[in-house]
């Protein structure tokens, strides 16, 4: 089945901004131990992946506003689900981290839990009004 | 609330896809509203009835 063309753009915008935001991060690492602690330029540096995940807001505004109300409500519904999940998940993690003395969980494993959990609630709203 | 987006569709002999194209949203959240399992907007239920030729109550009545 055809995706529409406004969901591929979608699709794709989105795997754009992720693989930039991970390559920018690959530089940051890679760079800032050359730079001194807490000069501009590594500030900069270090603030330079924010640009893809602006992208992605922007982005998904963008998708969100070209939907029918019922889109809307099912996108919606997935989308504060797969936020409250993975505040969650934060959350525990660095109570789990501060207050256990487990390691620290990588970052990007919020990313796993707000992709998996919105893709959920989005199947589970479209469940609802099928 | 029930309604009689279905069988005015059918009477035109539209498709759900057909109606879609003419209200501007997807055939799915015609397929959610003629099933019931959708209460459209006032402005998406206005749409239907100019569409239909049809008062809004005679479209859209309680359960």
């Amino acid at each position: 089945m055809a995706l529409p063309r406004f969901d591929r753009v979608h699709l794709i915008g989105n795997v754009l901004w992720i693989l930039a935001f991970l390559a920018l991060v690959m530089l940051a690492r890679t760079q800032a131990p050359a730079l001194a602690a807490g000069s501009r330029e590594r500030i900069v540096l270090a603030l330079l992946p924010a640009a893809p995940l602006l992208a992605g807001v922007l982005l998904e505004i963008r998708y969100l506003l070209r939907l029918d109300e019922l889109q809307l409500r099912i996108w919606l519904f997935a989308l504060i689900g797969g936020t409250y999940c993975s505040m969650s998940v934060a959350l525990v993690a660095w109570l789990l981290e501060s207050l256990a003395g487990l390691p620290r969980i990588a970052p990007y494993t919020l990313f796993l839990v707000f992709a998996v959990t919105t893709w959920l609630g989005y199947f589970v709203a479209r469940w609802r009004y099928r | 609330m029930k309604n009689q987006v279905r069988e005015r569709r059918a009477d035109r002999g539209w498709t759900q896809q057909d109606l879609a194209d003419k209200l501007g949203v997807s055939r799915q959240t015609v397929n959610a509203i003629e099933t019931g399992k959708y209460d459209p907007s006032l402005p998406l239920a206005f749409k239907l009835s100019v569409l239909f030729g049809e008062r809004i109550e005679a479209l859209f009545f309680p359960d």
